[in-house]
């Protein structure tokens, strides 16, 4: 059972970084290459500014989880945050920003849109396993 | 002597089926009295502070106020305005699921630790997306980040008063 619990929580680890590792090289990718979609609404506009600013906070709130695990600290505060931050950045997305990742020409855009539902479930799990964890300390 | 009484623990049959009867149900909301009974007068000063500022907010975008939308969001474009229109919703909703945790007396320490770090997001993609619309930053962009800092500082106090 607990070797189970082990297992789940560093496939999530692998999951959750796999798509931050995705959406920084999408952003990179986007930003050397240039747009192959031209954004054609206001919404589009938006969307192409905010995406650097977002895989540089996903990325710096990422960083600073693996810091966390690496050093034993406790991590269930911290998950928290990340896990509301990235549902409101969905929902953000979701409803108006046209699906901000998902670009047909781009192998790493399709990953991002692919990831990002198994990303936000996995973000929960790994918020109510830390705090069960945690409470039990 | 009552022969019902325990030896041990002096407790009659009656009294402990009335214990084992009023079992605690953990979706029972109490009131605001109750949630607020073992809280420090500077929770309770803080919570006043954040509910009338989100009063504020909600009823000037809501009501038609002087202060209109476009003038709140510091934009015409209607992306912006829409982003703004969703982002006091989800405000709304976060504000009514903080105080359903409170009335539930449950810990709201990493709540409002969360509700800070999203205010930080919300206000790097406002400053970020700012200063790419803005010819040069004036007064209405550094009015825009003084308010995001001043709810993140009162968040944190929040926080840390609650932890208390």
């Amino acid at each position: 059972m607990a070797n189970n619990k082990i297992t789940n929580v560093i496939v999530s680890d692998v999951l959750v970084g796999l798509f931050a590792f995705m959406v920084v090289l999408h952003t990179i990718l986007v930003t050397l290459f240039g747009d192959p979609q031209p954004a054609v609404t206001d919404a589009g506009y938006l969307i192409r500014e905010m995406i650097s600013f977002r895989a540089g906070f996903t990325s710096l709130l990422l960083s600073v989880y693996l810091w966390f695990r690496l050093t034993n600290k406790k991590t269930a505060l911290l998950l928290k945050s990340i896990a509301l931050i990235s549902w409101v950045s969905f929902l953000e997305d979701f409803m108006l920003l046209e699906n901000i990742f998902y670009m047909p020409e781009l192998l790493s855009g399709k990953l991002v849109q692919f990831l990002r539902p198994i990303y936000l479930i996995t973000i929960v799990y790994m918020v109510i396993e830390a705090d069960r964890r945690e409470k039990i300390l | 002597m009552n022969d019902k009484k325990d030896s041990f623990r002096g407790i009659t049959d009656e009294e402990k089926e009335a214990l084992l009867r009023s079992t605690f149900d953990p979706l029972q909301l109490s009131s605001f009295s109750e949630a607020l009974q073992d809280k420090s007068s500077a929770f309770k000063a803080y919570l006043v502070i954040v509910t009338l500022l989100m009063v504020f907010v909600f009823v000037a975008s809501f009501a038609g106020s002087l202060l209109s939308i476009p003038s709140i969001a510091n934009s015409t474009h209607p992306a912006d305005v829409q982003i703004y229109k969703l982002r006091v919703f989800l405000g709304l909703l976060l504000v009514a699921v903080f105080y359903t945790q409170l009335l539930l007396r449950g810990e709201v320490f990493s709540m409002l630790v969360s509700y800070a770090s999203l205010c930080v997001y919300l206000l790097g993609s406002g400053a970020t997306r700012l200063l790419r619309l803005l010819p040069e930053p004036g007064l209405g962009f550094y009015m825009y980040v003084l308010v995001w800092v001043v709810a993140i500082i009162l968040l944190l106090l929040f926080a840390r008063e609650a932890a208390r």
